[in-house]
C-alpha cells in the first residue's frame, strides 16, 4: 500500500483509497463543468482551445502525450501481463454482456431525427426514465423541455400494448403528437394539460408538441422528447 | 528484363511521376491502435462538419464503451439503455464542443457515468450476469471444444473480478473499453489524481493478477 493517502483532502471523509466511495467518484471525474454548460476536456488546460477559431485537422495533436507532455509514467508500469488480463476483460464483457443489438438502431433512431426538425425542435431528454419498469409495472418519465415539461405515464394494457397518460407544465391546450414505427396520432390536451393515447403498441416512440394557435402555452417551436422503448 | 516499348518511363515528355505519397516519412510503422486513433479524429472532424455518416461510425465505434460505462455502474439493461441513449442525444448537442478522440471519450465517460449515477441512486446494484448464463452464451465459432475452453477462462475470470471492490471492478471495465492511446487522457478524467491512476488503476490489475495466478482453472499467463 501507499502510506499516508492526501488526494482526499480537499473532501469531508478520509476514505479508504481502495474503498468504492461514490463521493469521491464524484469529486473525479464529474465535478469538472455540467456538460451541458462546458465539455469536461475545457477544463484542462492542456487542451486545445476551443474557442481559437476555425476548426481543421491542425487542431488534433495525435500523439499521445498531449494531455499532459512528460507526463507518460501513467502507463509505463502496464506491461503485457496487463494488457492480457484487460484484453480478456474485453472479451469477457463482450461475450457475457454484448451490447443489444437493437441498442443500435435505438441510438440511430434517436439521431436521426431530420436536419429540419432538429433546427426546429428542441430534443429533451427523459428524466427519471429510471422510475420502476417491467412488464407489470407503470414508468413515469418527465421530458423537461425549456420552459415546457412533458410528463408521462406508461401504464401495460396487455401484451405489448400500453396506455400512456400524459400532462404538460404549463398546464395549456397543445397539439400533442406521439411518434411511432407505426404509428402517428395526435390529440390536443385539455386545459389542465392532461392527454391519453390508449393502446400503444410496444417499441420505440417519442413524443412531440406542436405550436399550438390560441394556446396559453406559447411554443415558438415544435418540441420533441427524445425516444423511449415501450 | 529491360523496359517494354513505348513504356511511359522511357517517354522523355511526360514528368517524372509524383512521389506516391507525401506522409512525412516514419521510422516505426504507425501502431494500429494509433491508426484507429486518427480515424476517430477524422470521423470526429467530418462529424462536426454534419457528416451523419460519420457520426454513425462514431456511435458504432464507441457504443460499446459507452454501454460498459453504463453497465458497470450497476444498472440492468433496460437502464442502462436508456441512459445509453441519452448519452448519444446530449453527445449530437455538443458536439462543436468536443475538440479530439480522447476529449471524445473521455467526454462520453463522464456523461454517461454522471447520468448512470444519478439513476442508480438508491436502486440496488445489478450484476452482469452471473456465471450460469454463461451456458446460455450463443456459440458464434461452432468448435465445442474451444467454445469449451473459452467459457472456462470466463467463468474463472469472471470469479476474481467479482472478488476486486467495486471501484476497481468499475475502473477495470471501463479502461477495457477504453483505446490504448487514451489510456492517460482518460484515466486523468476520471482524475485518478497523478500517482494516483497508475496505482489505482495498478493495484487493481495487480489484485486480479494475483488472484488470477493462485486460480487453478486460469491457463493464461
Amino acid at each position: 500500500m501507499n502510506g499516508p493517502n492526501n488526494r482526499t483532502g480537499s473532501g469531508p471523509d478520509g476514505a479508504d483509497p481502495d474503498g468504492f466511495d461514490p463521493a469521491d467518484l464524484d469529486r473525479g471525474g464529474l465535478d469538472r463543468g455540467h456538460p451541458s454548460e462546458a465539455n469536461p476536456g475545457k477544463a484542462d488546460p492542456d487542451e486545445p482551445n476551443p474557442d481559437s477559431g476555425d476548426f481543421d485537422s491542425g487542431d488534433f495533436d495525435f500523439g499521445s502525450g498531449d494531455f499532459e507532455a512528460g507526463d507518460a509514467d501513467g502507463d509505463a508500469e502496464m506491461d503485457s501481463g496487463d494488457y492480457e488480463v484487460i484484453d480478456a476483460i474485453h472479451a469477457l464483457c463482450q461475450a457475457a454482456d454484448p451490447v443489444p443489438r437493437e441498442l443500435y438502431v435505438r441510438v440511430r433512431f434517436a439521431l436521426d431525427l431530420d436536419g429540419v426538425e432538429r433546427e426546429l425542435a428542441k430534443i429533451c431528454a427523459g428524466l427519471d426514465v429510471s422510475a420502476v419498469r417491467g412488464p407489470e409495472h407503470t414508468r413515469t418519465i418527465t421530458f423537461e423541455c425549456g420552459r415546457l415539461t412533458i410528463a408521462i405515464t406508461i401504464t401495460p394494457t396487455g401484451t405489448n400494448r400500453h396506455r400512456v397518460d400524459g400532462w404538460l407544465a404549463p398546464a395549456g391546450c397543445l397539439l400533442v403528437e406521439l411518434r411511432s414505427a407505426h404509428l402517428r396520432s395526435q390529440i390536443v390536451s385539455d386545459d389542465c394539460g392532461r392527454f391519453a393515447f390508449n393502446d400503444v403498441g410496444s417499441g420505440e416512440m417519442q413524443l412531440a408538441a406542436l405550436p399550438t394557435p390560441g394556446s396559453v402555452i406559447d411554443l415558438d417551436r415544435a418540441v420533441v422528447t427524445q425516444p423511449i422503448v415501450l | 528484363m529491360g523496359n517494354q516499348p513505348g513504356s511511359r518511363d522511357t517517354v522523355g515528355s511526360h514528368p517524372p511521376p509524383p512521389p506516391a505519397q507525401e506522409i512525412p516519412a516514419q521510422d516505426v510503422p504507425v501502431p494500429p491502435e494509433e491508426l484507429r486513433r486518427r480515424q476517430l479524429g477524422r470521423m470526429l472532424i467530418n462529424a462536426r462538419a454534419g457528416d451523419r455518416r460519420a457520426l454513425d461510425e462514431i456511435v458504432d465505434r464507441l457504443m460499446p464503451l459507452v454501454w460498459n460505462v453504463a453497465r458497470a455502474q450497476g444498472l440492468d439493461q433496460e437502464l442502462a439503455a436508456d441512459v445509453v441513449q441519452s448519452s448519444w442525444v446530449t453527445l449530437l448537442e455538443h458536439l462543436a464542443d468536443i475538440r479530439s478522440p480522447e476529449a471524445l471519450a473521455s467526454w462520453l465517460i463522464t456523461v454517461t457515468r454522471r447520468e448512470a449515477r444519478r439513476v442508480r441512486d438508491g436502486r440496488r446494484r445489478f450484476e452482469f450476469g452471473e456465471p450460469a448464463a454463461f451456458d446460455d452464451l450463443p456459440d458464434p465459432a461452432g468448435d465445442p471444444e474451444q467454445r469449451a475452453a473459452d467459457l472456462d477462462q470466463y467463468r474463472c475470470l469472471w470469479r476474481n473480478l467479482r472478488r476486486l471492490n467495486a471501484r476497481c471492478q468499475e475502473l477495470l471495465r471501463i479502461v477495457a473499453f477504453v483505446d490504448r492511446p487514451d489510456y492517460t487522457a482518460v484515466s486523468k478524467m476520471l482524475r485518478m489524481p497523478r500517482g494516483g491512476i497508475g496505482p489505482t488503476r495498478g493495484r487493481c490489475l495487480t489484485k486480479l493478477r494475483s488472484l488470477l495466478a493462485a486460480d487453478p482453472t486460469w491457463s493464461r499467463p
